[in-house]
């Protein structure tokens, strides 16, 4: 299908963006790479009076550190994401999460900010974001808020932004360097939404774990951070039988619903086959 | 009453559902029987000695090498060595299996087989009249201007019509294919149909390939005996050669096809006397095998018949019930092959297609009975991500019923691959006692069959 009418605008600076999300007081919606936001129009379960353009706001693209913290402009695409050497660095979870986003047409324009704003909870970056507990910046006519995951993601694809706000940038702390990492996943298809992924960092001091972070791709309404399942490995270590309580604690903490392609059983068991092995992987790679 | 969606031929026309359960039930048996499956399907094959076959429901089987079609795919897959690999798979607590199926692959439906739909004391009636049958035309002109141009009726949706009737008519007429302009539209008010007209059953490799060249062939002959009459010498002693006709012998004229369109049309006084005006041909061909149904329900209901052979190997995760293609082999005789490539395309096709109805394709229905897959991201199909790679291999024995001896394939692999992935999966999880009986295998019910079997087991 073709999507309905709706007037178009692409404004060049954020406050012209902001001023027309005030004109249309709710009525409009941002486009930012449009991976989500134009099959929805086309489908035309989204009938906004306009679409208000990021595109051509060249402020909003960015990649950069400030006080261990790597910065995003919400419209860096996802593909300058996987290939930026400051993510490999910094963020190295970020760059593998990347990988499994759509296909390599879909990066090229989908961006850091569309995708969490877009707050579909089997997506990879809203799990990346939980994982590491960062931040987004949303500004609104009033000025900017900071906002950390658990504020943010509401339900499906719904968040606190205002309809009057725009998400304008994506805060993620820095991985401590030696830390190990793994973005697990699993989907239908290659490039499918999750039915589950697991974002997991481990950082590791001689056999103890200093620092677990878990959250999930696909098992329920928002991402989950799986609090309860870092705790184990950070009492009880890294053992295999550690890491196996650990994963089953992880199955315990989600509550996922069942659609056609994946029951909710069958999600709970796959949030906790995958925790073990992302804790597993993400053990390789930490450094000696 | 029901709000759901009815059923409609696709490809591979119901071959699929019936491969599957029967290529499950020879795995069945070799289970059964202690055998390896290879060789259970090596001692039921039809021997080649004795194609054509009758089958028992009056199938007629043109030609084939069955056991050695089956041989190749398992020399390609390197069969043994794989067996070995599963082995030593299994013993380290993995899920790797082999599947095999194969499947004969009919081509050219009969019109006679809609009539098993009638009872036979119905079809003894006097008033009844019975039906039978399978043919195509082709029409092939030269034009004033010496182009030649084949008129087709049928309308291809991509199986590469133009491209294989330019390679026909060019062979036959001595010219390139880059000369034939093919014209590949249907319309009842202007092209020579009939009742199984159509592109449909994989004819076209089969029947409508027949019409191409016996046009080419009768147009050809009018030319030979046109030439000879302008050199003033019986018709056996010239030849077409090169796209001219030469003398056989001697030296003397040679007259191109461009030539001859020339004179024919510009000047008919230089016809033979009783030749027919215009440089045109049209055949009709019909198989001679398409025979109404018969008192006792048999009927050849298609007119030839391919063979394929296809090895799969797979590993199964079984704590995310994920399927992966380690090794994918498919063997395939369809007679002459006419275009390689096109042959290629339409196995690779297949195979996708027959990989969605295995493991993505399904339409679902809530309690209320509303539909849920109603679009392409719901309705799963594999995309070139999904495709495994596939090895490829020809088998020709060409059919002694075509022109050409070529038989249809446009639908091949889709009707294979849904048993061969089944059986390899079930192969993978004999440990566990999993035999899949259920398409597609989506990861939901695989897991749970894993996870049932897994229960049984422990308790």
């Amino acid at each position: 299908m073709k999507p309905p009418k709706f007037d178009y605008h692409a404004p060049k600076t954020v406050d012209e963006a902001l001023a027309l999300l005030t004109r249309y007081d709710g009525e409009a919606k941002i486009l930012a790479g449009g991976q989500s936001l134009m099959p929805l129009l086309n489908f035309r379960l989204s009938r906004p009076a306009a679409l208000v353009d990021l595109n051509r706001i060249p402020t909003l693209a960015y990649i950069k550190e400030v006080d261990g913290s790597v910065r995003f402009g919400a419209m860096t695409r996802q593909r300058a994401i996987e290939f930026s050497p400051v993510v490999a660095k910094r963020l190295p979870l970020l760059t593998e999460a990347t990988r499994w986003v759509g296909h390599l047409p879909i990066r090229t324009r989908g961006t850091i900010g569309g995708s969490i704003a877009h707050a579909d909870p089997s997506a990879e970056y809203p799990a990346v974001l939980t994982a590491l507990d960062g931040e987004v910046v949303a500004r609104g006519p009033k000025g900017e808020r900071v906002l950390k995951p658990r504020d943010f993601f509401h339900t499906y694809l719904t968040t606190s932004l205002a309809a009057d706000e725009i998400l304008t940038e994506v805060r993620l702390p820095a991985t401590p360097a030696g830390a190990g990492f793994a973005f697990e996943e699993f989907s239908r298809r290659h490039g499918d939404f999750a039915i589950i992924g697991i974002a997991a960092v481990i950082v590791r001091e001689g056999s103890r774990c200093t620092m677990a972070r878990l959250a999930t791709a696909g098992a329920g309404p928002i991402p989950v951070r799986l609090r309860a399942a870092e705790e184990i490995l950070e009492r009880e270590g890294l053992g295999d039988e550690a890491i196996a309580r650990a994963a089953a604690k992880a199955q315990e903490l989600v509550q996922p619903d069942g659609d056609i392609h994946a029951s909710a059983d069958y999600r709970r068991h796959l949030t906790g086959v995958l925790t073990g092995r992302a804790v597993k992987r993400a053990l390789t790679k930490v450094a000696r | 009453m029901t709000n759901k969606s009815l059923t409609g031929p696709n490809r591979g026309y119901a071959c699929g559902h019936l491969y599957f359960e029967t290529e499950g039930m020879m795995d069945r048996l070799a289970e059964k029987l202690g055998l390896d499956p290879a060789e259970v399907r090596r001692r039921n094959l039809i021997p080649p000695a004795e194609l054509p076959y009758r089958t028992p429901t009056g199938g007629y089987y043109d030609s084939g090498d069955y056991p050695k079609t089956l041989q190749m795919a398992l020399d390609m897959a390197r069969y043994d060595e794989l067996r070995r690999v599963q082995k030593t798979a299994r013993a380290a607590g993995k899920y790797f299996g082999i599947g095999l199926a194969l499947a004969v692959d009919p081509s050219v439906s009969n019109m006679g087989y809609v009539a098993t739909a009638l009872d036979p004391q119905f079809r003894a009636k006097p008033e009844y009249l019975p039906k039978s049958g399978a043919t195509e035309s082709a029409t092939v002109k030269v034009d004033p201007l010496g182009r030649v141009i084949a008129i087709l009726g049928t309308t291809p949706q991509g199986q590469g019509h133009q491209t294989i009737v330019s390679q026909i008519i060019a062979d036959e007429l001595g010219l390139k294919p880059q000369d034939i302009t093919v014209v590949d539209e249907m319309d009842t008010f202007t092209r020579v149909w009939s009742i199984s007209s159509g592109t449909y059953s994989s004819r076209f490799g089969s029947v409508g390939t027949s019409a191409a060249a016996l046009a080419a062939r009768k147009l050809r002959a009018k030319l030979v005996e046109y030439a000879a009459h302008l050199m003033d010498v019986p018709a056996n002693d010239v030849e077409f050669n090169d796209g001219a006709v030469r003398l056989k012998r001697g030296k003397g004229p040679s007259y191109t096809v461009k030539d001859l369109a020339g004179r024919a049309h510009w000047n008919t006084e230089s016809l033979p006397d009783g030749m027919e005006p215009g440089l045109q041909a049209t055949a009709v061909f019909g198989f001679t095998v398409a025979k109404a149904v018969d008192a006792e329900d048999r009927v050849n209901s298609s007119n030839t018949y391919g063979f394929i052979a296809e090895v799969m190997a797979v590993e199964v995760d079984p704590d995310t019930a994920q399927i992966t293609i380690v090794r994918y082999v498919t063997v395939h005789d369809a007679g002459t092959i006419i275009n390689p490539m096109i042959v290629e395309g339409q196995i690779y096709g297949g195979a996708l297609h027959g990989l969605g109805g295995a493991l993505y394709e399904e339409l679902r229905y809530d309690d209320d009975g509303q539909f849920l897959t109603g679009s392409f991201m719901d309705y799963l199909v594999p995309t070139a991500s999904e495709a495994p790679t596939i090895e490829i291999a020809h088998l020709s024995s060409p059919s002694p019923l075509t022109t050409l001896g070529s038989k249809g394939l446009g639908e091949s692999s889709s009707m294979t691959v849904p048993a061969v992935i089944a059986n390899a999966v079930s192969d993978a999880l004999t440990p566990l006692g999993v035999r899949i009986t259920e398409l597609p295998m989506t990861p939901d019910r695989l897991w749970r069959s894993i996870r049932e079997a897994r229960e049984k087991k422990d308790s």
